[in-house]
């Protein structure tokens, strides 16, 4: 047993509760201190992104666009061809930290996946996982403890300064990746330009993006319930009312809506009525989505749609759970959720049309609200590792059709997964190994692919119809000092009066109140900085 | 002469109330409450059972709510648990860590206690330290910080050394030896006795009851801790309950469910969730029931000084 470290005193002691504190409350500090990158000013990032490259190794059935809609297939390359040729670690070995979102996989002893991926990456791969629920406590602990993995997730929920924390803590990736840098790494090129600007810290790229399909969407529809009731599609708001109306059959307890907490069914009408991507940029000028009409509007719609009893009684309570076994009960034909949870809906309502719901009619928009996942950040060292990090990372984001691409996604052949019909199909013990999470390190751009073409097809239209209809938070590249310290407080303030009036708590004559309430609170300081630095840019 | 008793129907009661024998109205009522309060307690672990047996398609057309035995019972959460051996070698984990950490737990416990319930030199110091920290934590980073300086990072040892003396459990053996008459113990140093002999001889055998609270205390916080076996551990010496907890927990999005997952697909898995609900209570429900009789006449033997 080692004894305490005698450097373990006292203050070592309350310096590692302190630097947590500091963290929290690092905007107090950061106005004090001065840095090269730390902005106390707002400032718009312009530095160069890393050049976008398109991987043209695999011919898609269904093609991607430059706007970052995935590209869809229906069957996976008989013999994919590997895209790294040199092993990164060369002997070395990594530690990585990141989430995880399902059962723990089986150890890196018996993981005939991770042990291929280890020699295809010529060294050791050790990854510290952590549930996605806890993520934000084993960062903590992690970053006071200064024990800090080569690489890991980067939480920001946790830190209020995310550009000071970063500069301290992190390599600077801008020498290696900005502009044509990145062509050392020609997988990382592959990732859309879009993602990389979601990297961007203090004008610095700091991390590796884990690129998504820009729009989370506005949840799925059930057309076959739709087509039932005898209506369609509706285009524009007055017709969503009308066709929710129409599918509202109490008595057979059907409804149209299935709400679940926090109110998530607004996101779909905030969608439908045009209501901004966080911010709306009109010339110089800013206007915050709750100061808008169509805010208000969308609330007040909300109010009717309530009122008119189209919602599953209850659902305003329920989990997400329950808000997807109510939807593959039939419960009600409209839902929001994720995209990404269209396979699941799919494969439990077989006999059943679930397609994702587009926004339609002269007001409807989407927002690019799905980017990204999160990015992953690398602990400071010499240019030789990081170069040798970035190595890795440029594996796992080999993009669909690559044999390193199969090998993260399906495992090894006859392992992990079969060939059926030419479709890799994962086989049990594969589902107990490829939950390993290093898909959260960083990862190729997404691709559509099910060997059912009709899917595919519907899908790939339904996130191209979209896409370009995606609206970007106009302020996501600009750093606003104010926003970094109380907008996540004042934003959830105004939110809970919101949800205050659609529970009937509250009248919409306190809806401008809050608003006003929220400006004064920090919002007209957040606007003037994001304004000041887009005058500057 | 023999006393005579007088039948028990003219003999004045001199018991309490409570303990005289009821009437049958009110024996029915005490029934009833009794069975109502019970099926209220059983239904959850009904509920549990059946839905961790049932299908994903029935236990979505019955909305999560099956109980006992579904239609189509299957094993196929708990194959699936127990599939690919982290499950298992978790089990052996927190079996190991349990048996080795009670034991060790016990044996820190009752030196202490038994120390400070006799007056020693410097012993009033000592207690006030221990029940200090009953009262203050030096919370999460501190502590981190500490076991990480003592070198106990990714050991199993890090679920055990920080908190190797309960207070509570400390304050609950010391309050019962301190109850143990001076006599016995003098008389036994008269015998020769020293005081490790006169502990295990004559102290330990008189204090089954409380030793036996104290031990389930200890067994079941090692059983169902978590927290510190994710902080200090790697994912390959975790315990069962954080497997199992991270199963439970699958695809819960930071903060919790308000929002949808926009990024990410999350399966529908409550039998699974259901299954693992119940293999984490199995082990104490084997093991509670030949303690429980000490259970209530150790903690208010301990709780009561006299």
């Amino acid at each position: 047993m080692t004894y305490l470290d005698p450097k373990l005193k006292r203050r070592t002691v309350l310096g590692g509760a302190l630097s947590l504190g500091a963290l929290a409350a690092g905007t107090t500090l950061s106005g004090c201190r001065t840095s090269k990158n730390t902005p106390t000013e707002p400032q718009v990032n312009d530095v160069a992104m890393p050049d976008f490259v398109e991987y043209d190794g695999v011919k898609p059935d269904l093609p991607a666009t430059a706007e970052g809609a995935p590209a869809g297939f229906t069957a996976y390359p008989e013999d994919p061809k590997p895209s790294v040729t040199e092993a990164p670690l060369d002997g070395a070995s990594m530690t990585l930290m990141t989430n995880i979102f399902n059962a723990l996989p089986t150890p890196k002893g018996q993981n005939a996946a991770w042990k291929a991926i280890e020699k295809g990456l010529g060294g050791t791969l050790d990854i510290t996982i952590v549930p996605a629920t806890d993520y934000p406590t084993k960062f903590q602990t992690t970053i006071a403890g200064k024990n800090l993995p080569d690489a890991m997730l980067l939480d920001t929920t946790t830190v209020d300064d995310v550009p000071r924390f970063l500069e301290a803590t992190c390599a600077d990736l801008t020498p290696f990746l900005s502009a044509d840098k990145v062509h050392d790494f020609p997988n990382l090129a592959a990732i859309p330009t879009i993602a990389w600007e979601e990297c961007v810290h203090g004008n610095r790229i700091y991390g590796l993006p884990i690129p998504r399909g820009v729009t989370g969407g506005a949840g799925f529809v059930n057309a076959t319930m739709l087509k039932e009731a005898g209506v369609s599609s509706p285009s524009g708001v007055d017709e969503f009312f009308d066709v929710c109306t129409e599918l509202t059959a109490p008595k057979k307890n059907r409804y149209a809506i299935i709400n679940s907490k926090g109110n998530t069914f607004l996101t779909p009408l905030f969608l439908l009525h045009g209501v901004p991507n966080s911010w709306r940029l009109e010339g110089e000028a800013l206007t915050k989505s709750y100061e808008t009409e169509e805010y208000a509007a969308t609330l007040e719609f909300a109010l009717k749609l309530i009122k008119a009893g189209v919602m599953v009684p209850g659902s305003d309570g329920i989990d997400g759970q329950t808000r997807k076994n109510y939807f593959k009960q039939r419960k009600a034909a409209f839902v929001y959720d994720g995209l990404p949870a269209m396979p699941d809906y799919r494969n439990s309502m077989k006999g059943q049309d679930v397609q994702p719901f587009v926004p339609a009619g002269d007001d409807a928009l989407v927002w690019a609200d799905n980017i990204v996942f999160g990015q992953s950040v690398l602990k400071k060292a010499d240019d030789d590792r990081i170069r040798q990090l970035l190595g890795v990372a440029n594996y796992f984001a080999a993009p669909f059709g690559t044999a390193e691409h199969l090998l993260i996604n399906f495992g090894v052949e006859g392992v992990d997964h079969q060939r059926k019909k030419g479709v890799p199909t994962i086989t049990p013990k594969g589902e107990q190994e490829l939950t390993a999470p290093w898909t959260y390190f960083t990862a190729p751009k997404e691709a559509i692919f099910d060997p059912d073409a009709d899917y595919v097809a519907t899908y790939h239209k339904a996130i191209n119809t979209m896409v370009p209809m995606a609206v970007p938070d106009p302020v996501s590249n600009i750093t606003s000092p104010t926003e970094d310290k109380v907008g996540s407080k004042i934003a959830k303030a105004l939110t809970d009066v919101r949800d205050d009036i659609l529970a009937g708590r509250a009248t919409m004559t306190e809806w401008e109140p809050a608003v006003k309430k929220w400006r004064e609170g920090g919002g007209d300081k957040i606007r003037e900085e994001y304004e000041q630095a887009l005058a500057g840019a | 002469m023999s006393t005579r008793v007088p039948p028990a129907d003219i003999r004045p009661s001199t018991r309490p109330p409570w303990m005289e024998k009821d009437g049958p109205i009110l024996l029915g009522a005490k029934i009833i409450v009794l069975v109502v309060v019970c099926l209220l307690v059983l239904y959850p672990f009904a509920n549990i059972i059946g839905t961790s047996l049932a299908s994903e398609q029935e236990i979505i057309r019955r909305n999560g709510l099956v109980i006992l035995l579904p239609s189509e019972p299957t094993l196929a959460a708990y194959k699936s648990i127990f599939a690919g051996g982290v499950v298992t070698r978790a089990m052996m984990i927190s079996i190991g860590v349990t048996l080795v950490g009670t034991a060790v737990n016990l044996v820190a416990t009752v030196l202490l206690a038994y120390a400070l319930s006799r007056p020693i030199l410097g012993g009033r110091f000592i207690l006030m330290t221990v029940l200090l920290t009953m009262l203050f934590g030096a919370g999460l980073i501190p502590n981190f910080l500490l076991v990480t300086a003592l070198g106990l990072s990714n050991t199993y040892a890090a679920l055990i050394v920080p908190g190797l003396i309960s207070a509570f459990n400390f304050l609950v053996l010391r309050n019962f030896f301190q109850n143990i008459p001076d006599e016995l113990v003098d008389a036994a140093r008269v015998d020769g006795a020293g005081d490790i002999a006169i502990l295990t001889r004559i102290v330990l055998p008189l204090a089954k009851a409380p030793l036996a609270v104290v031990t389930l205390f200890y067994a079941v916080g090692h059983w169902n801790s978590f927290f510190n076996a994710l902080l200090y551990l790697d994912s390959s010496k975790w315990p069962l309950a954080l497997v199992l907890r991270s199963i439970v927990l699958q695809g819960q999005p930071v903060g919790g469910e308000i929002t949808p997952s926009i990024g990410e697909a999350v399966p529908s898995i409550q039998g699974l969730q259901s299954a693992v609900v119940v293999v984490a209570l199995v082990p104490i429900l084997l093991v509670y029931p030949f303690l429980q009789r000490y259970f209530t006449q150790g903690v208010l033997t301990g709780a009561i000084k006299g």
